[in-house]
């Protein structure tokens, strides 16, 4: 018995497909409640069939030659489906593929090579993109933002009221998650920097252990901060900047692999994504994946983690028991599957921050740099006198491209972009609307945010730095009406802190290796764990910690 | 036509339709993206960069893989083999097919090219002697196909078993033994320049095309007519899957649907040419598995990618490559073990001979969900094919034997079309008696009609078709740049 998924062909229709498949057309459109006629063309549509046991193979015309008894992969990934993983009992069970979940996964496949363990892995999302839409050929930056940018894949999550920016206009806000196979990981930026000391300080980790799990993150997704190295552009504004009261400025740390393809070992995806680690993970051992499944809550039993329940895009309900369970379904799904399960914790859901952000393109001439020009890609990083983080990447939408050339221009942009501390404040919150429910009948999500004093603060801060980062780079910055453009919550990905680590389950909502507060074998991995992050793109302590998290389930298993 | 910046992608290329296409006038049509239309769409593309001539594109199939599946990080060779085993993914036409049971069609955005393996050599200059255009003529459009394609002999570079078995072979009656030029983008990430697409496909084509300007493209679209008005190609009838008819207009048609799917479209066109469908070729290959302790070479194994000429027979070719299977395209998301033995997928390869008789035909009432009939073959070979299959053994047993290494599995001659270098259906040459197109690629008599895939190639030699499809399409769209 297998997940059945039938891609409809030239003018099939749930009726036609019926027949063909031996099956009840009620129970297709059951199955299938996207399509609503059965007489529909629905060609290209994957249509699920019910799970049988035994199905009897499709006739080919004239078969010739015997047809092998082989099941054949329909996707770029393998799948199980939830009614087969729902007849398993899990050792792990993770929800979520983006980078905290992908990390979970890998590690333990790592950990545990091929051993009697089962691993199970739901993913609310569809396969949408097989890896970083950067290492995609037909993608550029303008098509890839129009590719992400589609509601399709891109949710918003409201935020009550309306959302008092820094300029205290009122606008409707919101904050965005991007669900499919690998999450967030598919579109990041790949900025990969450690969290400074100051920041390091709010953790309940010890700064040795950090920096251990630092040390693995950073291997296994190859962080390096070579992407611009022997780039005109790079050496010379890095220089300017170095003179000009940024000393601290560096080559921006990214997740890229730089390697040269040689001895049959092939690099053909530069751009890291949580693929990655399902991919090594995949190689490693039997790994079960279900896309398309929703986790609704967690069931648990004597303050135990029992399973998940799970639903299917058919609606249905599957329980997949798991003698551990990772949430890592990000910082606005996590909270909502804890609050849905009645899992109590004063903290859940609390503390959420982001990043204030503000960006501003300035102008260099191609004239003041030699042959070579390159690429810049350089971190301001965040620190304990400075809490925001300034990126600078160029030139125009060339910081990264493929099958076409880079023209010779007389000025080239150059983008700063900053993004701010956010104090973690226990107002700012998300929490379940059960005066609304999505496709599912599950409740939807609001967000409380504002911003303090204290954030207003920083985003002045952040404005001036972008401008005397300008100025040292020589780098005309253009600003409209003497104000930055200041970016909402829904532009950016760096939400964090609903579950947030720590000792006090009154103000935390997981303990130092990710548990959560009063249950047992149930653990967080993914952004709502971070405490605090400065201005620092977070990804990399996330994935540090999801390894450590994996480490400790390993440790307390074995 | 071309979304604006503010609509959202639903796909991974932007897509038009076969309805929104047939309002608009093209000046070309492409039919079909594997090899030979994406080569054409890129060429078009760039030769008619700042005009306003449009171009369009259509494939019968939908959107598969975005890139070659061997790029792909959550492949592996067991994973890459069934996902296109998948009878889903590609069509097992040869199954109804006795004298051609090996063929197949994968049909997608792409082709077969998503899928190839990589191996681009070019025809030997000798190889042209009945072509109606010279090797010269075509070393430019070479030179091209292997810059856009990165054709590199450098896969195997640093390898000691590369050196060590090039040097057996050099030392062993096989002088020219050298390394296999193939379609391989080694470079690292430098400058921003990206090259996380090792493998070629056609849908890299595609992309150098899309960032060159625009052309609309509709996937899911089936060609089932060209139309003709008054002797001069008017456009083409276009079926979608849920079986509406569009005519999507244009003075200039290239075919680019492959040796099968092209003389089919014809065919059933009512296209006259007494050539079209016939002088089908392939390459008859010997395939064999072969194997040598690991002790034998150095710690930096790597892999062997060997391109082996035969000494005093033009016409055949040896190559192999390994360790094989599983690591010759090894994947940078698992760990390679220390062997002991290490095994080779040898390949004796030579083509068959160009005969009339050797043809595809339309049977009636065989006809498909779009009222077309399907293909038969009708395929034997010649005097001539059987005494050269005994000296493809025979230099597969010599190139063995020279390399030091014994059979793991004894050489078995494949079935034909498990080769997928079937060609000349709709071959080029002067006399429209013995050839469907003329030497730039045009159906004899039927202005603005081109063809532009592997069904023009006469296949001389025994070098994989690819390179030479590519360099003829570029040929063919750089004609009618100019004469449009």
């Amino acid at each position: 018995m297998c997940l059945r998924i039938y891609v409809a062909g030239y003018g099939d229709t749930l009726r036609s497909i019926a027949s063909k498949h031996e099956t009840d057309v009620h129970a297709l459109l059951a199955l299938n409640s996207r399509i609503t006629d059965p007489d529909q063309w629905i060609d290209g549509t994957h249509v699920r069939l019910p799970a049988r046991a035994n199905a009897p193979r499709r006739q080919l015309p004239l078969p010739l030659c015997p047809v092998p008894d082989t099941e054949y992969p329909e996707h770029w990934i393998p799948l199980t489906s939830l009614e087969d993983m729902a007849q398993t009992e899990y050792d792990v069970l993770i929800v979520g593929t983006g980078a905290g979940g992908g990390a979970a996964v890998w590690r333990l496949s790592e950990q545990w090579g091929e051993n009697e363990k089962r691993i199970g892995v739901v993913e609310a999302g569809d396969l949408v993109l097989p890896t970083h839409g950067q290492n995609i050929p037909t993608f550029n930056t303008a098509r890839f933002e129009q590719f992400w940018h589609n509601p399709l894949f891109l949710k918003k999550i409201p935020i009550a009221g309306s959302f008092s920016g820094p300029e205290a206009s009122l606008v409707d806000g919101y904050f965005s998650e991007f669900i499919a196979l690998g999450g967030q990981s598919l579109i990041w930026a790949t900025t990969s920097p450690r969290m400074d000391d100051s920041v390091l300080l709010h953790f309940p980790v010890p700064a040795q252990e950090m920096a251990r799990y630092y040390d693995i993150a950073e291997q296994t997704m190859s962080v390096n901060a070579m992407y611009a190295r022997e780039s005109q552009l790079q050496d010379i504004l890095l220089h300017r900047l170095e003179k000009q009261g940024f000393p601290d400025a560096a080559d921006l740390p990214m997740a890229v692999d730089l390697n040269r393809s040689d001895y049959g070992l092939v690099h053909s995806n530069v751009f890291f994504s949580s693929l990655h680690f399902l991919a090594m993970a995949m190689n490693r051992r039997q790994i079960d994946l279900a896309v398309n499944a929703r986790a609704v809550r967690v069931e648990v039993e004597k303050e135990r983690a029992v399973g998940v329940q799970v639903m299917s895009a058919d609606k249905q309900l599957h329980l997949i028991k798991a003698k551990t369970v990772i949430l890592a379904a990000g910082t606005f799904e996590t909270p909502r599957i804890l609050l849905s399960s009645d899992i109590e914790g004063r903290a859940i859901g609390h503390y959420l921050v982001h990043h204030s952000m503000l960006s501003a393109a300035g102008t260099v001439s191609r004239k003041e740099f030699p042959e070579n020009l390159g690429v810049a890609g350089i971190l301001i990083p965040s620190a304990n006198s400075r809490p925001y983080q300034i990126k600078i990447q160029g030139p125009g939408s060339y910081f990264w491209y493929q099958f076409k050339e880079v023209p010779l221009r007389e000025h080239w942009d150059i983008y700063l972009h900053a993004t701010g501390q956010v104090q973690p404040r226990y107002e700012n919150r998300v929490m379940l609307d059960r005066s609304k429910t999505d496709e599912f009948g599950l409740p939807g999500l609001l967000v409380q945010f504002s911003y303090s004093r204290e954030d207003t603060a920083v985003i002045l801060q952040m404005s001036q730095g972008i401008q005397y980062a300008a100025s040292a780079m020589k780098t005309a910055v253009t600003v409209n009406g003497g104000k930055l453009p200041y970016g909402f919550p829904g532009q950016e990905f760096h939400s964090m802190g609903t579950c947030r680590m720590g000792f006090d389950p009154d103000t935390s909502g997981t303990d130092p290796y990710g548990r959560v507060h009063g249950v047992s074998g149930l653990y967080v991995a993914d952004n709502s764990i971070l405490p605090a992050s400065g201005g620092t793109s977070p990804t990399l302590t996330t994935v540090a910690l999801a390894i450590r998290t994996a480490d400790d389930i390993v440790e307390k298993m074995d | 036509m071309i979304k604006s910046a503010n609509e959202n992608m639903d796909d991974w290329i932007p897509l038009s339709t076969a309805r929104n296409m047939s309002q608009t006038e093209y000046d070309v049509i492409i039919v079909g993206s594997g090899a030979g239309g994406g080569a054409a769409l890129w060429r078009l593309c760039q030769q008619w960069k700042n005009s306003g001539r449009r171009i369009g594109l259509i494939e019968s199939g939908p959107l598969l893989l975005p890139t070659h599946g061997r790029n792909m990080a959550t492949m592996n060779e067991e994973r890459f083999t069934k996902y296109f085993e998948n009878p889903l993914h590609t069509e097992y036409i040869g199954k109804s097919w006795p004298e051609y049971p090996g063929a197949k069609m994968i049909k997608a955005l792409g082709g077969r090219t998503l899928q190839w393996y990589m191996v681009s050599p070019r025809l030997n200059p000798e190889d042209f002697h009945t072509w109606p255009i010279t090797y010269d003529e075509l070393v430019p459009y070479y030179l091209t196909a292997e810059q856009m394609m990165n054709v590199t002999s450098k896969y195997a570079a640093g390898s000691s078993i590369q050196q060590i078995l090039l040097e057996r072979l050099r030392s062993n009656g096989f002088p020219g033994a050298t390394d296999t030029p193939l379609a391989a983008d080694l470079e690292p990430t430098r400058f921003g320049r990206v090259h996380s697409n090792v493998f070629f496909s056609s849908i890299d084509f595609l992309a150098y095309a899309l960032n060159t300007r625009p052309f609309d493209l509709a996937v899911r679209t089936q060609a089932v007519r060209v139309l003709i008005d008054k002797g001069k190609t008017a456009g083409v009838e276009v079926m979608t899957p849920d079986f509406k008819t569009h005519s999507i207009r244009a003075k200039t048609v290239i075919l680019s649907c492959g040796t099968w799917e092209t003389p089919r479209l014809l065919l059933h066109s009512g296209i006259p040419g007494r050539a079209i469908g016939h002088y089908l070729t392939n390459h008859m290959k010997v395939f064999a598995d072969v194997k040598g302790a690991r002790s034998q070479f150095g710690e930096a194994a790597g892999v062997a990618s060997l391109w082996v000429p035969v000494p005093g027979n033009k016409w055949g070719i040896l190559y192999g490559f390994g360790t094989s299977p599983f690591d010759y395209f090894w994947y940078a998301y698992e760990q390679k073990p220390l062997l002991s033995e290490l095994k080779f997928r040898m390949v004796s390869a030579g083509p068959v001979e160009q005969r009339y008789e050797n043809h595809v035909f339309l049977e009636p009432g065989t006809e498909d969900e779009y009222g077309i009939p399907r293909l038969q073959v009708s395929f034997s070979h010649s005097n001539q094919d059987r005494a050269r299959i005994p000296e493809l053994f025979r230099t597969m047993r010599a190139a063995v034997h020279g390399m030091g290494l014994d059979f793991d599995k004894e050489p078995w001659l494949i079935e034909p079309g498990e080769d997928n270098h079937e060609c000349g259906t709709c071959r080029i040459g002067l006399d429209p008696d013995t050839s469907a197109t003329n030497p730039y690629g045009q159906i004899h008599g039927i202005p603005g009609l081109y063809v532009a895939d592997s069904s023009v190639i006469r296949l001389t030699g025994p070098a994989n078709p690819m390179l030479t499809t590519v360099a003829l399409a570029l040929r063919t769209a750089d004609y009618i740049s100019q004469t449009v």
